[in-house]
């Protein structure tokens, strides 16, 4: 496959309600890379593999969340043709001149039907704390706690999915891997841009731009096992897992950073390519496919978000 | 409940159901409810980003740590609104569950 246009999951804003305890979380825990801390306050973060600067970014705020998730694409003439193509289907973009964060070009925003902002950027620096590129390691400092690889993909609750899904295909290039109905008025896609499973998923809600999880690789289930006993031994509260989503067949973990927002840590999934159909899920077997070991939801899949 | 030294008496109240636990000095609400394998409050995320477990402080007092504004205004927190993951009583304490609605997928 030929991987143009949006390439993958750049980085995302997470909203924390105390920056101290998310950078112990989210750098020790999780095992991310501190790249520094902004002149505003934010702090930035990337996982071992990344080659870019930063992949996470934290806020302090006065209330959890996701403030924006962003793509990186091809070049700036891609850069050029979202936005043209963003405009004549009615999309409001905005632009974010280089430099509002360290060490990123410029970017184009705008906000999808269910209420969350998505960005798009080009270019941003190369970390000097990414992979080797003469001679390569495995990695360049043994990973920390978790160990986590990369921030791999996000899942966002709104309103209008099937139109959230429209545009992302229409517009930039997505393909929907898998859909689920979940009953009368929901439904859910998991959305890829590359050769993973998902890039990013919807799942309807009421509550527009609501934030379900943020999601971090991990090479192989013994990974996500390592991380469960770094959870237990330090308290980290689990939501579900260690269990294999029927969807994708990643294996993962849910658990919550210290201000309630969710994150995963995700591993294998299958490889997706551009002729695959569609899965589709029923609403009988819902509970299979989110949670395949457990084969029904727990109460908090669609109730506890921020 | 006789007082003892270190621990509150913590009371839940929803609707006409009532519920006393244990809360050790210096323990948050929510988790000495779990620590003591009580209920009475639902439990989502724990750390004062989801709203699951508001409840409004009839009585008694308590320390308060950082809470989503958007579950907790200044004048719901003003009014004894809380998250009872984020509180630590500092005296015998009673709630009353105040969840914030969960929306359906049929509203969406």
């Amino acid at each position: 496959m030929a991987m143009n246009g949006v390439l993958r999951p750049g980085f995302i804003q997470i909203r924390v309600l105390d920056m101290d305890e998310a950078i112990v979380h989210y750098r020790d825990r999780l095992g991310l890379h501190e790249v520094g801390t902004g002149s505003d306050g934010r702090v930035y973060l990337k996982g071992w593999d990344e080659f870019d600067r930063h992949s996470v970014i934290l806020r302090e705020a006065d209330e959890a969340g996701m403030d924006v998730m962003a793509f990186k694409v091809l070049d700036d003439a891609t850069l050029n043709e979202f936005t043209a193509k963003l405009e004549a289907y009615n999309v409001s973009v905005d632009h974010v001149e280089a430099g509002e964060q360290p060490g990123i070009g410029r970017r184009v925003g705008f906000e999808i039907p269910s209420g969350h902002r998505i960005e798009l950027y080009a270019q941003m620096d190369r970390s000097d704390f990414g992979p080797e590129v003469v001679n390569p390691n495995v990695w360049q400092a043994e990973p920390r706690g978790m160990g986590c690889t990369r921030f791999d993909h996000a899942l966002l609750y709104g309103p209008n999915i099937a139109a959230v899904s429209d545009l992302f295909c229409d517009v930039l290039g997505f393909r929907v891997a898998e859909q689920a109905d979940l009953g009368p008025g929901g439904i859910a896609v998991w959305l890829t841009c590359s050769n993973k499973a998902h890039d990013i998923a919807f799942v309807t809600n009421p509550d527009p731009g609501r934030f379900h999880h943020a999601a971090f690789y991990l090479e192989t289930v013994n990974d996500v096992t390592h991380a469960g006993d770094i959870m237990s031994y330090y308290d980290i509260t689990i939501d579900v897992g260690p269990t294999r989503h029927g969807i994708t067949r990643g294996q993962t973990i849910y658990f919550f950073d210290p201000c309630g927002n969710r994150n995963e840590v995700f591993a294998g999934g299958y490889t997706y390519y551009p002729d695959n159909p569609t899965r589709t899920w029923t609403p009988d077997q819902i509970g299979k496919g989110i949670f395949y070991y457990e084969r029904e939801l727990n109460d908090a899949f669609l109730s506890v978000y921020t | 409940m006789d007082h003892v030294e270190g621990v509150h008496c913590c009371t839940v109240v929803d609707g006409d159901t009532t519920v006393s636990f244990d809360v050790r000095d210096g323990g948050r609400l929510l988790h000495e409810m779990i620590a003591h394998r009580a209920a009475g409050i639902s439990v989502g995320c724990r750390g004062g980003g989801c709203g699951v477990c508001r409840v409004r402080v009839l009585e008694g007092t308590y320390t308060a740590r950082r809470m989503s504004r958007r579950h907790v205004s200044e004048a719901d927190e003003a009014n004894g609104y809380v998250l009872a993951c984020r509180i630590v009583p500092t005296s015998d304490i009673t709630v009353q569950c105040a969840p914030v609605p969960v929306p359906t997928l049929s509203s969406a």
